[in-house]
């Protein structure tokens, strides 16, 4: 009986396992915990796997298994001590990096976990407002506000950075990211 | 607009080649089989237990005078699983040499108490829960390079500490280079200063003096400890106290005259190396400035005939240091350099000693920046004085 289940689910989660990560990475920003997150997310597919193999939408299931373990591991263990704000790290790194992209990176990477996770769902994965909702496990309300506050604090970080950057400033990334020095905040 | 700069960027991370991966299938597959036991064992065994518990108690009252289990550990608190930093959680009421400084290490895995002075040295180390086993007469303790391992073969009994058995006991190896042995000390001991938690004092002095130390190690010190400054607004990758430390002056004193807090990033876990830090030193004892390098002058002497030779003399006379002001403190920026890393130092910062190194090719924060945007000085007052030093 655990012989075709367990060869079932190795199959799949080996088939899976590079689409698990890529979503991981999204949401984590991070590929060492991208990967912690998978490993976590992949035991509980093996305890639930009765449910997953056999739920609509096998695929669905996983990755709200994954982006639900995602949000739980920020709220509990070693993460509670953090407090994640929305100060970017004063990283060298960013001191030349005029990239858009790379800013945008940096916004995303400074979002709380929830938002992120609702833009990742929304744009990489391509889930509307109902799907997202029922992977977050929330309703569709909190999806539409949490995706609208996480646009707006995208667009203020980037109009701050745009403004000051146009200003001719030669300050560096610590100097450019101050609190309150961002439009959004003012 | 922004919408489609999202899909962009998360297409283009989504793309970037993976690096292997960290992940096992087998041990998932080991890990849920696991928990479905747990939760079976929880479901229906629990009835099961419960009855057949009833029935022993039932059956054993009256014929449950048999011989007495040897104790396995001391009553009172458990150990803890990790050391908080930011708590002291134990004191050595006697030690023979002073001051003692206080520090937990190895990613709050073990707790160090250590009073030395150039020659003479007491040490003691607490272990978490589940950091040593006791096996064929060995114990082995530690389970990482980050300095705190270590293995003793366990000897003769030692008198009791504290109502439970002590052990003799003999350095075999580990990177805790203070127990590696020396003519001349009194001894290694091994003991349970907690439920679970085993841990080992030595001193330079006599055997008797060892045992002193730990029948003297108080556990269960709640009071946190106070730093005398406060970290606001740090970088998420500066944002956790991994390590901190402070010198408590005597036996019965409570207020550190220095403190040590390293900060790091949170996604640091035992096992990894300390990637990017920074370290905040803080004392009341104040000094009258940084030690500056040697001048080398250059001198023209003039000889009898008149001409003039150069020649090359050290004068040891006092130099400069290159010195800012940060915040009204006066600074010295890389006084002496450390390895290529950033330091401050600040002689007199209102009664404060102050020192801060940026540890890590990327330091998210310099020295000067963290002192000018994120440290809060509070002055050698205890009473102004914080329990949270991060946040």
């Amino acid at each position: 009986m655990t012989k075709p289940r367990d060869a079932e689910y190795s199959e799949y989660v080996s088939f899976r396992l590079p689409a698990l990560r890529r979503l991981a990475l999204l949401l984590c920003q991070d590929r060492h915990r991208a990967d912690d997150l998978v490993q976590q997310a992949i035991i509980k597919v093996y305890v639930h796997w009765a449910k997953a193999s056999g739920a609509d939408n096998t695929d669905a299931y996983v990755n709200a298994i994954l982006v639900r373990e995602f949000l739980h591991e920020r709220r509990s263990g070693w993460t509670r001590r953090v407090k994640v704000t929305d100060q970017l790290p004063d990283s060298p790194i960013l001191t030349t990096d005029r990239d858009g992209l790379m800013d945008l990176q940096a916004a995303v990477t400074a979002l709380p976990p929830r938002q992120r996770a609702v833009l990742v769902l929304r744009y990489y994965c391509d889930l509307n407002v109902d799907q997202t909702a029922a992977a977050l496990g929330c309703g569709t309300g909190t999806v539409k506000s949490q995706t609208a506050k996480a646009i707006a604090a995208l667009r203020g970080r980037l109009d701050g950075d745009a403004a000051i950057a146009t200003v001719g400033s030669q300050t560096s990334a610590p100097t450019r990211r101050r609190p309150g020095k961002g439009p959004h905040r003012a | 607009m922004l919408e489609s700069d999202l899909r962009n960027l998360f297409e283009r991370q989504a793309d970037r080649a993976l690096p292997r991966a960290h992940i096992s299938i087998p041990a998932a597959r080991q890990t849920g089989r696991a928990r479905l036991r747990r939760r079976w064992a929880t479901t229906y065994g629990s009835p099961v237990l419960a009855a057949g518990a009833v029935i022993a108690v039932a059956l054993a009252g009256p014929f449950a005078a048999g011989p007495r289990q040897p104790a396995t550990g001391p009553g009172g608190p458990a150990a803890p699983k990790a050391f908080n930093p930011l708590v002291p959680y134990a004191a050595v009421t006697w030690y023979p040499y002073r001051p003692m400084r206080v520090g937990s290490n190895d990613w709050r895995r073990a707790l160090l108490l250590r009073a030395t002075t150039p020659t003479e040295s007491t040490d003691v180390v607490l272990y978490a829960v589940g950091q040593c086993r006791l096996a064929s007469a060995r114990l082995s303790c530690g389970a990482t390079t980050a300095g705190t391992t270590l293995t003793l073969t366990v000897g003769g009994a030692a008198p009791d500490v504290q109502g439970q058995s002590a052990y003799w006991t003999r350095f075999v190896s580990g990177e805790l280079k203070v127990f590696r042995p020396v003519a001349g000390t009194g001894g290694i001991v091994a003991f349970q200063y907690a439920r679970g938690g085993w841990a080992v004092a030595e001193s330079t002095g006599t055997p008797a003096d060892v045992i002193k130390v730990a029948a003297s190690v108080q556990y269960g010190q709640t009071a946190r400890v106070q730093f005398p400054f406060r970290l606001t607004g740090l970088p998420w990758a500066l944002s956790d106290a991994i390590f901190a430390s402070y010198v408590r002056p005597g036996p019965g004193a409570h207020v550190p005259s220095a403190t040590e807090l390293v900060v790091g990033s949170p996604e640091d876990r035992p096992g990894t190396p300390l990637r990017n830090a920074l370290i905040i030193l803080a004392s009341t004892r104040t000094t009258r400035g940084p030690r500056c390098r040697v001048k080398t002058v250059t001198s023209r002497r003039v000889s009898a005939n008149g001409q003039a030779t150069n020649s090359q003399t050290s004068q040891s006379q006092p130099t400069s240091c290159p010195s800012t002001v940060i915040n009204g403190y006066q600074v010295f920026p890389n006084s002496p350099p450390v390895r290529g890393e950033q330091t401050l130092f600040a002689p007199d910062a209102d009664g404060l000693y102050l020192y801060e190194q940026a540890i890590g090719p990327d330091a998210p924060l310099s020295p000067s920046a963290a002192l000018s945007r994120h440290l809060q000085l509070l002055g050698p007052n205890p009473a102004n004085w914080t329990t949270e030093p991060v946040g």
